[in-house]
């Protein structure tokens, strides 16, 4: 009932193509946001022990398990116009909610935890001995992290990034009450095809068929990182 | 050990009396009115306010049956109900949504039973000092309801009778539902927003309403049928019944909602 042809029909809309560049970009930039500064947080999770690690843990991991719209109205509490740092956001010029950055903020809310709890496991896998061996020859803390670590870790950072980015593109309960909807500002995919289904049902299912698609290569690719860093470190 | 034997025990419980509770209500649809069972309404957004209240008189002019309120923006509960879920009367904010579902024969006939008509709302403290439409050209950050809704297609058309440009205003976000507006409006994350008169009418004292020129109103009417796949036609009468009554039309009255179109 559904062909490639209505796809392609479906996908000229403008309303489709804002959407899906606007998720493309937002998505890769919480994607970026989460790799630079997840990365060092799971560094010093996965490799450290110091009192108190197990709150700071769960205070990380908790926006996955809220339920998003939750997270959304944390995110407007925090960072609304009428929020705990809103007067202060308001005095640097910057108002938030209704933005491109608040859909991003919203995606790196909800996903990286995805992300920094596979980080954290592929670091805490990386042989003490190694780094130990890294810090005797001379390297520093960060050179030992960058040039050891990250390298030992990278398929389990991958892996992360890649269910990270995805959940980011599907980020859509936090996103509507943050930042609320209007094409090629802050209406996302998901929220395209949210609003779209009753008015413009083809661009809807073209836009549904991207994400199913772009969502099935993120996994495929997971599960052949995944397979080659068992073939690197798994028994010979 | 007897504790948590207790407590697995009451856990094991929960799940099964609701399904039985389910159950139950599931078998009522399919029997007789008489004996009651659970009615399944489901109503725009914007008659939130008014249909709960209206839902206890109702259970209590006819024991044994439970009224179930599922409240959503008109289009998508057109599509929940075009999925096939057990819905029984659906209310709209407009005749599109309704006329819809009757050209795919999901909808019987509908009664009109209420008009709302749009207004203004800003936050308290209304931080862009809007104090009428055209000051809305200022700049200020308007949020308005996508256009698939009811509340954002009667909202072009004010805009239009006012002869203002929809691109000389600061439209910062197009909500999936009237409440949404309502919402971002009282927060004070929005300056202003148009909603109808039976939502301001329930935020009270958290915003400023901004009436509109009579020449520039839009009226709402609201359509509700009983949904042909319904088993449970007799009780969904009496709802409209109830709804179409004076004491129905009182509450609704109450609430900001003008009176059924006459004729």
């Amino acid at each position: 009932m559904f062909s490639a042809g209505d796809i392609v029909a479906g996908l000229d809309s403008p309303v489709a193509r804002d959407a899906l560049r606007l998720s493309l970009e937002t998505s890769l930039t919480a994607l970026a946001v989460m790799v630079l500064v997840g990365t060092p947080i799971a560094y010093m999770l996965g490799t450290r022990d110091f009192p108190g690690k197990s709150v700071v843990v769960t205070a990380f991991e908790l926006p996955l398990v809220l339920p998003p719209a939750v997270a959304g109205l944390g995110l407007l509490f925090a960072f609304g116009r009428r929020g705990l740092l809103g007067g202060e956001l308001s005095a640097l010029g910057l108002e938030i909610p209704f933005t491109r950055l608040a859909v991003v903020l919203a995606m790196t809310f909800v996903a990286s935890p995805l992300y920094v709890r596979q980080a954290q496991s592929a670091f805490a896998a990386v042989d003490d001995d190694l780094l130990a061996a890294a810090r005797t020859l001379g390297a520093g803390e960060t050179r030992t992290f960058l040039r050891v670590a990250i390298p030992v870790a990278a398929q389990g950072l991958g892996a992360g990034a890649a269910l990270g980015w995805a959940r980011a593109l599907g980020e859509f309960g936090a996103t509507i009450i943050f930042a609320g909807s209007l094409q090629g500002v802050t209406q996302t995919a998901p929220i395209a095809i949210y609003i779209g289904f009753d008015s413009d049902p083809d661009a809807a299912f073209a836009v549904a068929a991207v994400l199913i698609a772009a969502s099935a290569l993120v996994l495929l690719s997971v599960k052949l990182l995944a397979r080659g860093g068992a073939r690197r470190f798994g028994p010979a | 050990m007897r504790g948590a034997a207790t407590a697995v025990t009451l856990l094991l419980a929960v799940p099964a009396m609701l399904a039985a509770g389910c159950g139950s209500s599931s078998s009522a649809n399919g029997s007789s009115a008489a004996q009651g069972g659970t009615l399944n309404v489901f109503a725009a957004s914007s008659l939130t306010e008014a249909f709960t209240e209206l839902a206890p008189t109702f259970e209590s002019q006819n024991p044994g049956w439970k009224v179930r309120l599922n409240f959503l923006g008109s289009d998508e509960l057109a599509a929940q109900i075009e999925q096939g879920i057990d819905a029984d009367v659906y209310a709209a904010a407009s005749a599109k949504y309704p006329e819809q579902l009757q050209g795919e024969k999901m909808l019987g006939d509908t009664t009109d039973f209420a008009t709302n008509t749009l207004v203004l709302i800003t936050p308290k403290d209304n931080p862009a000092g809007i104090h009428s439409v055209q000051d809305l050209t200022k700049g200020a950050k308007l949020v308005v309801g996508d256009p698939a809704v009811p509340i954002g297609s009667y909202t072009e058309t004010v805009l239009a009778n006012l002869g203002i440009d929809p691109s000389s205003l600061n439209i910062v976000s197009k909500e999936d539902k009237v409440k949404g507006i309502a919402t971002k409006v009282s927060l004070g994350e929005a300056d202003a927003g148009f909603v109808y008169t039976s939502d301001a009418n329930a935020l009270g004292d958290s915003v400023n309403v901004i009436e509109l020129p009579a020449t520039a109103q839009a009226t709402a009417v609201y359509p509700m049928g009983i949904v042909t796949a319904s088993g449970n036609k007799e009780a969904a009468q009496r709802w409209i019944d109830l709804v179409m009554s004076s004491q129905g039309q009182d509450v609704l009255t109450s609430h900001g909602f003008g009176p059924a179109p006459s004729g």
